[in-house]
């Protein structure tokens, strides 16, 4: 009889653990100081793709500037221009897709990217930071992903990084909207200089890079049930 | 006659606006009793005439002294230690322009180096 409850709430939980983790994403991210390290970390997500797009593109990254407010900085030398610019939005929405979808997979590979994330931030604090600030955010950060590799039960990490692909998802959603502000300034103004295309198109497909990633991971959320 | 007194009436004039009220004030109080009409008007001329040139002593006084008033706000305001002091209105004009100053020099030193900054 005692299992009957358990039986069902397992049952609603294989259902819509898509649903109850994106709520609580929802949540997280409206709780006033508990947020503010899930912003540093889709605006850490958006910097490392910048520079990692410049490293691909040719290039290299001098410097990686985080601020207490969201905003960040990547100061790179070489490299395509318009690559390193798209890739910034479209990065940290590949990032928490990939961070969702490597956590669903299987336990284990939830804690080895857990690890791999750790060392990128710990190689950034060495390589990319140059100031207090930005040092205190990575190492918030890097405390972060300590304490997932730490937990005992692999269930709750692969559910923590779930909920950290989801936020840097709903961030990587938000943020282009911040572009439109109309003081033409960001990546949208600088590709809209590189190929006259409007600020707004460009916020447009982060937009919507954000929105099919979000869906694809319902999808696979549905199969996988 | 006490009232027409130019020293007593000194401060009242220099230091008050209301001169006229003043004066006619002091015609009204010295209206003796028991005088014929025209040497009662006579007399109220002669004092009138008294009262105003009282009146034009105590307005010289009373300019000399906003004058003087005037000479000390001017040199409290102009003073070296106020001249120094900057208001926080000039200091946000000269941070704005050492900001537009330092973007034009970043923007120079980009071009120079070839660096990039993505926000």
């Amino acid at each position: 009889m005692s299992n009957i409850p358990t039986e069902r709430t397992v049952g609603l939980w294989k259902k819509y653990h898509f649903f109850i983790l994106f709520f609580a994403a929802i949540v997280i991210k409206q709780l006033p100081l508990i947020s503010i390290p899930f912003n540093w970390l889709e605006s850490y997500f958006h910097e490392i793709s910048h520079g990692i797009a410049a490293i691909v593109t040719g290039g290299s990254v001098l410097r990686i500037q985080l601020f207490a407010n969201g905003a960040g900085l990547c100061t790179t030398q070489g490299g395509i221009a318009f690559v390193i610019s798209f890739s910034g939005y479209a990065g940290a929405t590949f990032w928490g897709w990939g961070i969702y979808k490597l956590a669903s997979a299987h336990q284990r590979v939830a804690q080895s990217f857990s690890v791999l994330i750790l060392l990128l931030i710990v190689s950034s604090i060495v390589f990319w930071g140059r100031d207090l600030l930005t040092w205190f955010i990575l190492a918030v950060l890097a405390v972060l992903f300590v304490l997932t590799i730490k937990l005992k039960k692999l269930h709750y990490l692969q559910r923590l990084m779930q909920v950290f692909g989801l936020l840097i998802l709903l961030n990587s959603l938000a943020s282009p909207s911040y572009l439109l502000d109309g003081r033409n300034l960001g990546d949208g103004a600088a590709l809209a200089t590189m190929t006259f295309i409007p600020e707004f198109i460009w916020v447009l497909i982060w937009f919507l890079l954000a929105l099919v990633a979000l869906y694809s991971l319902y999808k696979s959320a549905k199969k996988h049930n | 006659m006490n009232i027409s007194s130019p020293s007593n009436q000194n401060s009242i004039f220099g230091l008050s606006n209301q001169t006229n009220t003043s004066i006619k004030s002091l015609v009204r109080t010295t209206d003796p009793v028991g005088i014929s009409l025209p040497e009662q008007e006579r007399s109220l001329n002669k004092q009138a005439s008294q009262g105003i040139v009282v009146d034009q002593r105590a307005i010289a006084l009373f300019e000399k002294n906003q004058f003087e008033a005037k000479a000390t706000l001017s040199t409290s305001t102009f003073s070296t230690t106020d001249k120094d002091k900057s208001s926080p209105k000039n200091e946000t004009a000269v941070a704005s322009y050492q900001a537009v100053g330092n973007l034009a020099e970043r923007e120079s030193v980009q071009q120079l180096f070839g660096i990039d900054i993505f926000a």
